[in-house]
């Protein structure tokens, strides 16, 4: 009978082996300093009396390596550029994110087809990101939206680029883009306007706080980051 | 079946809830633990609980999975069969929900349930981390939008299709944080102004700095019985009357829509059957707000007004103190604090210093009827719970 494994090579990208084992060498898991703090402590708030704790700082990290599993298309697309999803052949259901077994209840975990989607889209709802990753501060305020793409059922969350904060809204049109250097995760997908955007009703009070709050973002990017 | 009596809570435990650097999470329990002891003398701990529940969503806070039987250990039950359950911000929900089952089932008289998280001690891009592992991976985890940004992309749909306003959002923090003052344990005792929390530094617009709930060491527990024997006890019961839980596609992209919580909606609506009531019967409630957007669309989930109206209900001040219908007494996980796993049964706890009328400055007059709304993630796990005072 055949087995799933072995796995055989096809392709790779390959790690940066010494990025890690320099980290672990250097400093592995060991505490790297401490502190003794006084506190109040007790049976209950009536009965606190000072007390203290040692807290050490001790790193720790994850290096994950893990499987895309039966979506691994939809990665491997983005690294050619292409934008895939499923479709379920028994109820035409078509996902994005991509879903190997349909979830319809009356399909039964039908498995499902590939498709190549337009780079195309609508906007299904946003946020204006002004505490962002880490990673990706310097870019606030930043627009999160989830876009549905043409012809799916479902959301596929994305970053949006060349969009004035203030104007994106519910039911812009969008064009999908893939980095120019995809590293193999969703982060290669954002969005940018397809239509002239209407921006949402605000009342002038609300006007002024936005624009207000955006420039407080643009001021505290550029006192962190230098120039955005 | 309707109205009757699943379990009853005889006793309940709540430690401090906020930054508390120097103790473990197995001592924040222990600390919730004797306080549920020492409200109830006829309880033999040892001799009387058959099993243990907890909530506790992340082994990765202190590096310590096996909650379990770390609880049981340091809460002083060796050898009692302990179980942890985990549904993110619903994880002692669920817990609650599982130690019904164990009472109602007939298999246990006395259980005790609870939960626990300690995470103020771990920087916040760490704990945005391990909150972002209770949504899908990898399609909402890597794609760039944090997870105040997921109830952020709720809020903008709500306002979107219903006209809610960020100034209702900000009512909601306003009255939590009144509540919270009158909480001695909740982490934020203090009142804010609609202005203070208008103007706070925005997260994820619309959210803003005080639209989002705390990070927070803390732990909560209960016992409970059968109803029978629950006089055993206490004379001043609190009978769990109805108990739902739902779920939901882990990931939100999938979910027609964005307005509302569809496991917390059919959660609602197997609680309400098994207790025979309908929303205009609950006097007092504590719900999910981890985000103010929330507890708006939490009002509407659990039919306390229809669907958009949840706005104006805060802004009519219906939900606060002596409103119509109190939501939210303790300060919510607004104010008096969010350790995730802890939540749920530190709902159930308000619930039951309300139904036996411990709850001091903040006790809402006459209270019979109470609820509990718990969630996990953006909405993929769902409890609600129901109580009838004794």
């Amino acid at each position: 009978m055949k087995q799933p494994g072995p796995e055989k090579l096809l392709k790779e990208q390959k790690i940066d082996e010494e990025y890690w084992a320099k980290w672990e060498r250097e400093g592995g898991w060991r505490p790297v300093g401490w502190k003794i703090v006084e506190m109040n402590d007790g049976p209950t708030l009536n009965e606190l009396k000072p007390e203290q704790f040692m807290i050490v700082h001790r790193p720790h990290a994850n290096f994950y390596h893990h499987s895309y599993g039966k979506v691994s298309k939809f990665f491997m697309g983005l690294l050619e550029g292409k934008l895939y999803g499923t479709k379920c052949p028994k109820c035409g259901l078509v996902y994005c994110p991509p879903r190997a077994h349909c979830y319809n209840p009356k399909c039964k975990l039908q498995e499902t087809v590939w498709i190549e989607l337009p780079k195309r889209g609508e906007v299904y709802s946003y946020t204006v990101m002004a505490i962002a990753w880490p990673s990706m501060a310097h870019l606030q305020p930043l627009v999160g939206a989830m876009v549905r793409i043409e012809g799916t059922n479902t959301c596929l969350p994305m970053t949006m680029r060349d969009i004035d904060p203030e104007k994106v809204n519910i039911g812009l049109k969008v064009n999908i883009h893939i980095e120019k250097k995809p590293r193999g995760d969703l982060l290669d997908v954002y969005a940018t306007p397809a239509e002239e955007p209407k921006p949402p009703k605000r009342t002038p009070e609300e006007l002024k706080r936005f624009k207000e709050d955006m420039e407080k973002t643009r001021a505290w990017v550029k006192k962190t980051f230098g120039t955005k | 079946m309707k109205g009757k009596p699943l379990a009853s809570i005889v006793s309940a435990g709540l430690s401090k809830f906020g930054k508390i650097d120097g103790l473990y999470a197995r001592e924040l329990f222990a600390e919730a633990a004797k306080e549920a002891y020492e409200r109830c003398p006829n309880l033999d701990p040892k001799r009387d609980i058959k099993a243990l529940f907890i909530g506790h969503m992340g082994e990765s806070y202190e590096h310590q999975g096996h909650t379990g039987a770390t609880a049981a250990d340091w809460a002083g039950l060796l050898h009692v069969p302990a179980t942890r359950t985990e549904a993110a911000c619903c994880s002692s929900g669920v817990a609650l929900k599982a130690a019904v089952y164990a009472v109602a089932s007939g298999l246990c008289d006395v259980v005790m349930v609870g939960g626990v998280e300690k995470m103020t001690h771990r920087s916040t891009p760490e704990v945005t981390e391990f909150l972002a592992m209770a949504s899908d991976f990898p399609f909402e985890q890597w794609h760039g939008i944090t997870f105040p940004g997921l109830f952020a992309l709720m809020a903008t749909a709500h306002m979107h299709k219903y006209g809610t306003t960020e100034k209702q959002m900000a009512q909601i923090a306003v009255k939590n944080h009144y509540n919270g003052s009158l909480n001695p344990k909740a982490q934020m005792q203090k009142e804010i102004t609609l202005e203070q929390a208008l103007s706070s530094r925005v997260v994820a617009w619309p959210l803003k700095l005080y639209d989002c709930s705390l990070i927070t060491d803390g732990a909560s527990c209960l016992i409970l019985t059968k109803p029978e024997l629950a006089k055993r006890y206490t004379d001043a019961p609190v009978h769990i009357i109805g108990s739902g839980q739902a779920s939901d596609t882990i990931g939100m992209y999938e979910r027609e829509e964005f307005t509302s919580i569809r496991a917390a909606k059919l959660a609602a609506k197997t609680a309400y059957e098994m207790a025979g009531l309908t929303p205009s019967d609950i006097d007092v409630a504590e719900v999910h707000d981890c985000f103010t957007i929330a507890e708006i669309i939490a009002y509407e989930d659990l039919g306390f007004c229809r669907p958009g109206e949840g706005g104006r209900m805060a802004e009519n001040g219906e939900t606060a103190l002596k409103g119509r219908i109190p939501v939210n007494t303790s300060g919510g996980l607004k104010a008096k604090g969010h350790p995730v796993g802890a939540t749920g049964t530190a709902q159930a706890y308000e619930i039951y210093l309300q139904l036996t009328g411990q709850a001091e400055k903040r006790q809402v007059a006459d209270a019979e009827i109470g609820l509990t709304h718990n969630v996990g993630g953006s909405g993929a796990t769902a409890t609600v719970h129901i109580y009838r005072r004794g």
